[in-house]
């Protein structure tokens, strides 16, 4: 029976303190291309499922216009014509680097069309954080190669008789890793500055119960949210469990075993928030599945497991 | 599948990643070192992401995340937009009813006090000229703070009631003006 877990998944990997060595060394094709797979299909669903939140943009009144970061390059919301194409141009481009056709081509379109929309949509007088860290780890991948397995592209290449790519290299390493980076100190940084503008006064206060209040009374009541406001102990839980999550995401890095603590705790947190505040951070969550989850071995698995299916199934009575 | 290339769904590349102990046959070597353009692109990217975090910097998409990060207070202080038509009969403005992209009454208060007062009479005249569209006379556009006590919300699933005042004025033709 082969090893399933290594015993280096419960050690502290110090490498990641040697920051240049650990992000460039060896990765796998496969983990790659799921998390291209995972990050596209997310933008393609975001920016395709919700169409009227971008192409509604256009009537906004020009005074009430706030553009930040490049879009105070316009004066105004762009027509509805060109976020329509913008629209449909994302889409497509998504769909072709999630499926891997010409994907080395559609990802950078798909992205900057996707900041390009998402960017407007945080042009209304606050900052909108929701598909910004999807859309920060999906930088790293313009560049990468990451259509070299589980693609179209890769699959013409077969036919063309071209050889395959190696399963690891260097070159298929450094981009899930950076967008790891990115993510383990988005949490951190989120709740540094809860400490660097509130203190810890943040949990040990009724800071998050006035929030509660506040979401629930914006929502014409929220059950979940008034009970949790209601009850001052649980709220401080919930604070005290928000702030430790994020401050200590980075540890994930460092030590692999405890990303069964983080990364559902990130997801449970958004989940809180979406229950008791109505706020959607689905992309935020789904963004730190699709990069932290080893999906190769998942692969793995599920190819042995129909190997093993296939060994011990009866062969066919011969007459 | 060799079990040395991949071991746990959520374990560190660093370790799920490494190459088999017997290397394929047949495909080229890859190149054992990344060019160095590519580890320039991703230090200037980790850089301005750290340095855009940690100071706050909005260069969006790079950011200061400061998701929630500000003190609330029992204090609860908002802003409701009222119509005004000649006679000085109030109608409250329903930003539910507006274009969605000109809903946002709090975040557009956040930056009102620091524009010209012409932005502030554009802001008005927008939307007066949406009040309008439903039928409503429109003389003017009237601003209030208004003022909630948490505190008394507790075991409450409405609010408690909120005091007002008048903050600003657009009048038609005569600007917008702080009270």
């Amino acid at each position: 029976m082969s090893r399933v877990v290594s015993r280096d998944y419960f050690k502290l990997d110090l490498g990641v303190l040697r920051a240049d060595r650990w992000l460039f060394q060896p990765g796998s094709a496969r983990q790659l291309a799921a998390v291209r797979i995972g990050l596209c299909a997310l933008v393609a669903l975001r920016v395709g499922l919700r169409p009227n939140l971008y192409l509604d943009l256009s009537q906004q009144e020009a005074s009430l216009f706030r553009p930040l970061s490049w879009a105070k390059l316009f004066d105004h919301m762009p027509s509805r014509g060109l976020l329509l194409a913008a629209l449909i141009v994302c889409v497509i481009a998504a769909v072709c680097a999630t499926v891997g056709f010409k994907g080395r081509i559609a990802l950078p379109i798909a992205w900057v069309t996707a900041v390009f929309l998402n960017g407007f949509l945080t042009s209304q007088g606050k900052v909108v954080h929701n598909d910004v860290l999807l859309l920060l780890c999906l930088f790293p991948l313009i560049p990468a190669r990451h259509s070299d397995v589980w693609s179209v592209d890769a699959w013409l290449a077969r036919r063309r008789g071209e050889r395959p790519p190696p399963e690891t290299s260097v070159r298929y390493g450094w981009p899930v890793r950076t967008a790891m980076v990115v993510i383990a100190f988005t949490y951190c940084i989120t709740g540094l500055h809860k400490l660097q503008f509130t203190g810890f006064d943040w949990a040990s206060s009724d800071n998050l119960r006035w929030v509660l209040y506040t979401a629930s009374d914006s929502q014409n009541g929220n059950s979940l949210g008034l009970f949790i406001a209601d009850h001052p102990l649980l709220a401080h839980l919930f604070a005290w469990g928000t702030l430790v999550v994020e401050c200590t995401f980075p540890i994930a890095l460092i030590w692999p075993v405890s990303r069964w603590f983080y990364v559902p705790g990130v997801v449970g947190m958004h989940a809180g928030i979406y229950a008791t505040m109505h706020l959607n951070y689905v992309a935020m969550a789904s963004t730190v599945i699709i990069v932290y989850v080893n999906w190769a071995w998942i692969a793995d698995r599920l190819e042995q497991r129909s190997g093993d299916r296939r060994r011990w199934r009866p062969a066919p009575a011969r007459t | 599948m060799p079990d040395a290339r991949s071991t746990s769904p959520l374990e560190a590349p660093a370790q799920r990643d490494q190459p088999p102990q017997e290397p394929p046959s047949g495909p080229p070597a890859p190149p054992s070192r990344v060019p160095a353009w590519t580890r320039g692109f991703v230090a200037l990217f980790l850089i301005a992401f750290l340095v855009c975090g940690v100071f706050a910097i909005e260069a969006w998409p790079l950011t200061g995340w400061k998701l929630f990060s500000h003190p609330r207070s029992a204090n609860l202080y908002g802003w409701r937009a009222y119509t005004f038509d000649a006679r000085g009969h109030e109608t409250k403005i329903d930003f539910a009813r507006f274009p969605r992209a000109d809903r946002h009454l709090p975040l557009i208060m956040q930056t009102y006090g620091r524009l010209s007062t012409q932005r502030k009479d554009a802001v008005c005249q927008a939307w007066a000229g949406r009040m309008r569209g439903f039928g409503v006379q429109v003389s003017g556009v009237r601003i209030y703070r208004t003022h909630v006590l948490l505190r008394r919300h507790r075991y409450h699933r409405h609010p408690p009631k909120a005091t007002r005042k008048l903050f600003y004025v657009c009048a038609d033709g005569k600007g917008a003006r702080r009270v």
